[in-house]
């Protein structure tokens, strides 16, 4: 939902803009992903790399947006449960469960959440997301006046402010709302 | 349905529900998805937990996608090196000549090191530096002087790291204090940001001077700018910020743009990330208002301004390491390049001055396979001379 609606066609067309927006837009959350499986961050992000490659050299056409990214998100899976093989850590993915498919769809579901939270706070006003970004690190009302050297109100006005504004970026997302409500009240 | 599809729709119910914005409807769908089984309620659970949410964003923030980018491109114009420059060759017959892809610069440069690195070591990338100008007038140069921190006449703090200076205010101000301002030089093949006492950030291209106060009035924040800056402004409706440029004014609440307003260029060019900012010229009480991914281009003998509809992004690169050319020709990409690379140049023919080309470059790169690449289309020849570079 993240990224615009023709953008599938472009990317089927395998048109080369295109690629940039999707890979920049969903690298992250795709080596957020592969970490689970495998802790050591240079390797997520070369098996994230060569994922990527599998897709874009390959002859597949997909029909929507969130079927390239389950198709992203299974050979991601794919190559980590093959490097671990390598490695000789058969004993690894049976203490995870890594081979169940049921891990892999728990674990999709919540970074594509966690996607739509991250986006909208993206979407706010440099101070605002400051603010938010403060908050996130655990920052009381106080704290934030004091670090941004504004008074408490004018932070509790800027957090209002902020929450209007998420609300009509989200729209039908609002499950965002609830997490976000919890930074805002802290 | 695919399975992944199902699973973005649960998500949509779950984020309903817990806003009470569901119907009776959605309420039992996500309630029997959760009775399902125990690994779906714990993943609810799971998923609302805001100590998670924090970790996982953490994690998130650990990934470079841009840099990750540039990887990928390279191993992707590597494989596919001759398919590509047969299509820069089909290009190179038209007006507009690619000037290079991405990762391409890679490819020519292996090819080419031996002849290269033998011929010209002279031309270099820029560097992060620049000459600070206090209020009573000492000039520090950054470069010469390893310097972590600052202090001014009224007590502001300037800490300097990592190619950046940053300035925290006092917090009692005395009522008609007088305003101190710094000067930020930045001389060419240099570069520099700096974050305000109002937490806004600038970052300052090759030869621009940048002059601001040290902390600002409570009613107004005031800059004047020569050369070339992206800004990100913070917003505060009480204190509207001003960026002075000669023959120009700009009006800004919280936004991001660019100004570039070399002295020795005919235009100025704003162009608008985010936000939303007002220009107005000093000949007359015109103004014009710009939204995100537009320019007003001023060109300074008439003090004309016309509003384009253009890809903010591309005008912005050059912060992030990259410059890009739109089919510009080649005396333009030269004149911008000049002030990075810190060369002098020169044409042979008023011809080749005309010969237009398209594609970016990594600025931290050499500036050599750009220059073979151009060649390459047969269009132009260069020379090399000390600091020089000839086209002929």
């Amino acid at each position: 939902m993240n990224f615009s609606k023709d953008l599938v066609d472009k990317l089927n067309n395998r048109n080369a803009k295109a690629l940039k927006e999707f890979f920049v837009g969903f690298y992250p959350s795709l080596c957020v992903f592969a970490k689970k499986y495998i802790p050591e961050s240079n390797i997520v992000e070369d098996i994230v790399q060569d994922s990527f490659i599998v897709f874009w050299e390959g002859q597949k056409l997909f029909d929507d947006i969130d079927i390239l990214k389950g198709f992203l998100y299974k050979t991601a899976k794919y190559k980590c449960l093959n490097h671990l093989k390598l490695k000789g850590l058969r004993n690894e993915i049976l203490e995870g469960g890594f081979d169940k498919d049921d891990l892999l769809y728990e674990l999709v579901l919540e970074e594509e959440t966690y996607r739509i939270i991250h986006k909208a706070i993206e979407g706010l006003s440099p101070r605002s997301r400051r603010i938010i970004e403060l908050s996130m690190k655990g920052y009381k009302n106080p704290e934030i006046a004091e670090e941004l050297d504004i008074s408490i109100n004018t932070v509790k006005t800027l957090k209002g402010n902020a929450y209007k504004l998420l609300r009509k970026n989200l729209k039908d997302h609002v499950f965002v709302l609830f997490l976000l409500n919890q930074v805002l009240n802290m | 349905m695919n399975k992944i599809q199902h699973i973005v729709k649960v998500a949509e119910l779950i984020a309903k529900n817990i806003c009470n914005q569901n119907d009776s409807v959605e309420k039992e769908k996500l309630d029997s998805w959760k009775n399902e089984s125990l690994r779906h309620e714990r993943l609810y659970d799971k998923i609302v937990d805001w100590d998670n949410f924090q970790a996982r964003n953490k994690t998130y923030k650990s990934f470079d996608a841009d840099k990750a980018w540039d990887v990928f491109y390279y191993n992707l114009s590597k494989k596919k090196t001759k398919v590509r420059i047969l299509s820069i060759l089909k290009y190179a017959a038209a007006i507009t000549l690619p000037l290079l892809v991405g990762g391409l610069i890679f490819y020519f440069q292996s090819g080419r090191q031996q002849t290269v690195s033998e011929q010209m070591v002279s031309i270099t990338p820029g560097t992060q530096s620049a000459i600070i100008v206090l209020d009573n007038g000492n000039r520090i140069n950054l470069e010469e002087k390893e310097l972590s921190e600052l202090v001014e006449n009224d007590g502001s703090v300037i800490q300097n790291k990592n190619g950046e200076l940053s300035y925290t205010a006092i917090k009692e101000k005395t009522l008609g204090q007088k305003h101190l301002k710094n000067t930020l030089i930045i001389p060419r093949g240099r570069e520099y940001s700096l974050v305000l006492s109002d937490g806004s950030r600038v970052v300052l291209n090759s030869v621009s001077k940048f002059t601001y106060p040290v902390a600002f009035d409570m009613n107004k924040r005031e800059v004047s700018l020569e050369g070339e800056a992206y800004f990100e402004i913070e917003r505060d409706e009480t204190r509207p910020f001003y960026v002075n440029i000669n023959g120009l004014r700009i009006e800004v609440l919280g936004t991001s743009f660019n100004i570039k307003a070399y002295g020795d260029e005919e235009e100025i060019y704003t162009t608008l990330v985010e936000g939303q900012i007002k220009l107005n010229t000093a000949v007359n009480d015109k103004e014009w208002i710009l939204k995100p991914d537009q320019q007003a281009v001023l060109e300074r003998s008439s003090n004309q301004v016309v509003v384009n509809d253009v890809d903010a992004k591309q005008f912005i690169g050059w912060i992030r390491g990259v410059y890009s050319f739109d089919n510009q020709p080649i005396e333009e990409i030269v004149k911008t390049l000049s002030r990075w690379y810190d060369f002098d140049y020169e044409f042979n023919s008023e011809n080749v001055k005309k010969v237009r080309f398209e594609g970016g470059l990594n600025k931290y790169d050499d500036i050599y396979p750009i220059l073979d690449i151009m060649q390459s289309t047969g269009k132009i020849k260069y020379k090399v001379e000390g600091k020089k570079i000839i086209f002929m």
